[in-house]
């Protein structure tokens, strides 16, 4: 670590505290400026840009994380109008996501059925380094996982578990064609590669803790994942990700903060270097190594969950091994980039040539060259090293500095027409700026404290650079005030003109992240508008209304029930006792657009089903006291939805009421 | 008969194979929460519709009216009429080619 203390010129801190304190002044300013400038900012024409007449469709989808509530919130672009939520690592008893006998696999994890999650990052699938409209992979931070939702359902299809990782941010970053979605680590652990319980001081952080970086093998066909193997790495924290394009495509960049391995109070302690790492791994070769046999096996324990297309049933395998690489044995597959102290996002330009770091506490944004490192690694322009990973010399790599671009850079999107967008989160700006002369050109207020950016393709080959959308932090004054938790924002900004326009101000769900934008024609036609019946493959379906049925055995109590409009069959049933366990399997048997049909029943300690035409959903239930239990549809599905209702009697223990069931006319008992 | 005649008949006797190939009838619903409308059709052997599920959607939304669902198995017409339209076709082509 000598290479890091040489590397450490030490940052007067008398200076910035000085910059700090100037902070606030610099924001008093602008309060008094600030309608002036809004209004100058704001398109003349901005509402019949974003106005899209009723009944006409948006032009893009925007996938919007949740962060906090772990769903995706579906946007229409440019209207900014909400289309659908995705549950997808929290449970969601809208329609019994996470609660329903079906779905609750999803949620299983080494730990147990963890349901709720942090999600930070959407990613969209990908075919020649452009959006595909396939799949979007979304990441869980808190319990190391990543998910997978099918683009033609909006449902989460497969959640898999990151064994020896633990705070999964910089995740789930695919590569060109989505052979792969990396998955980092942010909070460096011990880890045991003979598989034994990794425990430690925490005050042996700089020994003994270290982290992994997850390959995850993305099947062509089905999209079904498989973490193929990780690299072991120094305990820094992985902050964030993203994939070369073009001449870089066999690689991907991590960030790094925490070079110094402060274990505690790490605002201060991790702040000390003035430069961190931008770590380069060229997965290409990764893969050719693990295929020569260089990867060691280790013991782990970690789940994986996917969901039947047919069945629509969850169901959890739990895998015992995962291979790793040791950089030190796999000459040329990790090299360190030093970065201004502290960075956060690092995102390659459409040609892939630029690498462009921001970090938090730098005054430039430095635009490192894929050229010049591909030289600097020839010419073995190493500085040192790091547990066998050579540092690149900062300047031999370096293209140029964005100067005075704002304060706090965090993440940057680009427009393919040549320029940059960087987010500012101190400053509370966009600033754009020039791909050719590395100079500021346009900068627009946003409000307040904006994170990530997103532009339709900005991350890709292809960027659509119309539309940006800047995603705050902060709303104070915004919107009509909603007590002390108030909605985060998001902006739409016209990016299509020289200058940037404010278009659109939409408050979001919980606190987005990132986002992805699509073209709306890559998806919508691959909308699925039911479940054929003829495939569901539940083993407890019934398809027709003369095979619906109740059948006990023991003190478990099956309903084979059927729902169209406007009745359910059974919808009365007697024969159930205190001390029983009930499984509603109810089946939609609608073969219609937008028909889903809901069921709920009286004192159910879990949620409602929302079961989709074609499908089968359970409901698990276990009354506990006699008495008369209605159970209805919870869905407006016709005219006569309000009479779509029934009851269920529960009579007391050792009562021998029997088993009776029918709709209409009584059915004789099986 | 001339050779005009024959010919037309041959072809008046094969255009009935059309019947296998295209509905005989065409009912077309709207409604306001149907915007892509509701098509039944009704061939010389069977009942069907622009979707597969067509039949079934129009059952559901009779049954409101007190309509009893349609049922292809209920209508003998469907199993008889193929053979009509056969038996209509030989003769034609009878008429067409003996001379």
């Amino acid at each position: 670590m000598s290479t890091i203390q040489t590397l450490k010129t030490k940052l007067p801190k008398a200076a910035l505290l000085a910059s700090m304190a100037a902070l606030p002044f610099m924001q008093s300013c602008d309060m008094g400026d600030r309608a002036t400038a809004q209004a100058s900012m704001m398109s003349s024409d901005a509402a019949s840009k974003v106005y899209v007449e009723p009944g006409k469709h948006d032009e893009l989808y925007g996938f919007l994380s949740g962060g906090y509530n772990g769903q995706v919130s579906v946007y229409g672009i440019p209207s900014g109008r909400l289309l659908k939520i995705v549950p997808v690592f929290t449970q969601h008893a809208e329609n019994g996501y996470g609660y329903s006998e079906e779905s609750k696999a999803m949620l299983n994890t080494s730990f147990g059925n963890v349901p709720w999650d942090d999600l930070h990052h959407p990613k969209l699938s990908r075919t020649d380094g452009q959006t595909d409209g396939r799949w979007l992979f979304v990441n869980g931070n808190n319990t190391p996982r990543i998910a997978r939702i099918d683009l033609s359902t909006f449902e989460t299809v497969e959640i898999l578990e990151i064994p020896n990782s633990a705070g999964n941010h910089c995740s789930p970053y695919p590569t060109n064609n989505t052979e792969y979605v990396v998955a980092g680590t942010r909070f460096s652990v011990p880890i045991n590669t003979d598989g034994t319980p990794a425990e430690a001081g925490l005050d042996e952080y700089k020994e003994k803790f270290r982290a992994s970086l997850s390959f995850i093998k993305v099947d062509k066909e089905s999209g079904d994942m498989n973490l193929d193997f990780q690299i072991m790495m120094p305990g820094f924290d992985y902050d964030l990700a993203n994939g070369g394009k073009g001449p870089s495509e066999d690689w991907i960049f991590f960030t790094t903060y925490n070079t110094e391995k402060a274990g505690t109070l790490k605002e201060a302690g991790a702040s000390q270097n003035d430069k961190d790492f931008l770590a380069a791994v060229n997965w290409k070769l990764a893969e050719k190594y693990v295929k020569e046999g260089k990867a060691k096996e280790m013991p782990a324990n970690y789940y994986h969950n996917k969901l039947d297309k047919n069945s629509h049933i969850a169901k959890s395998e739990v895998k015992k091994s995962v291979r790793f690489l040791d950089p030190a044995d796999c000459p040329g597959m990790v090299y360190l980039i030093p970065v201004p102290k502290s960075p956060h996002g690092i995102d390659t330009d459409p040609s892939g040539e630029y690498m462009v770091v921001s970090g938090k506490l730098a005054s430039v944004i430095p635009v490192h060259s894929f050229s010049k490192m591909q030289k600097a690694i020839k010419d073995k322009d190493f500085i040192g090293d790091v547990a066998g990973i050579p540092i690149l010399r900062y300047e031999s790599v370096l293209h140029a500095e964005v100067k005075e671009p704002g304060l706090g850079p965090l993440h940057t999107e680009f427009d393919g027409k040549g320029n940059a967008y960087t987010s500012m989160f101190v400053s509370s700006e966009v600033v754009k700026w020039s791909l050719k002369d590395f100079t500021v050109l346009d900068r627009i207020p946003v409000y307040y404290s904006v994170g990530h950016l997103v532009i339709p393709g900005g991350d890709t080959k292809d960027p659509y650079g119309k539309y940006l959308i800047a995603m705050n932090k902060i709303t104070k004054d915004r919107y009509l005030p909603t007590g002390p938790e108030l909605a985060h924002s998001a902006q739409l900004i016209d990016i299509s003109g020289d200058k940037m326009k404010l278009l659109l101000d939409f408050p979001t769900v919980a606190e987005p992240h990132y986002a992805q934008v699509i073209h709306a024609d890559k998806v919508a036609p691959r909308s699925v508008k039911f479940y054929e019946l003829e495939k569901n493959s539940h083993p407890h379906a019934v398809k027709k209304e003369s095979e619906a049925r109740v059948e006990r055995k023991g003190n478990v109590v099956r309903v084979y029930q059927t729902a169209i409009r406007s009745h359910m069959t059974p919808d009365n049933i007697e024969g159930i006792h205190v001390g029983d366990t009930v499984y509603f399997h109810v089946t939609n048997l609608e073969q219609d657009w937008d028909v889903p049909h809901g069921f709920a029943i009286m004192g159910a300690t879990n949620a409602e089903l929302l079961i989709m035409p074609g499908a089968t959903q359970t409901l698990k239930w276990v009354p506990t006291r006699p008495g008369i239990f209605p159970m209805y549809c919870t869905d407006f599905c016709s005219a006569l939805h309000q009479e779509m209702q029934g009851y269920v009697r529960v009579s007391p223990k050792g009562v021998n009421t029997p088993l009776k069931y029918y709709t209409g006319e009584q059915k004789p008992a099986l | 008969m001339s050779q005009f005649s024959r010919i037309l008949m041959l072809l008046a006797a094969l255009s009935m194979s059309m019947l296998f190939f295209f509905p005989l009838w065409k009912i077309y619903l709207q409604a306001p929460q149907y915007p892509e409308g509701l098509e039944m059709h009704i061939w010389v052997n069977k009942i069907g519709g622009d979707t597969e599920y067509t039949l079934q959607n129009f059952n559901i939304l009779n049954h409101y009216i007190g309509m009893r669902p349609i049922d292809a198995e209920a209508f003998p017409e469907l199993k008889i009429m193929p053979y009509v339209v056969y038996a209509l076709m030989l003769l034609g082509l009878l008429v067409a080619l003996l001379k």
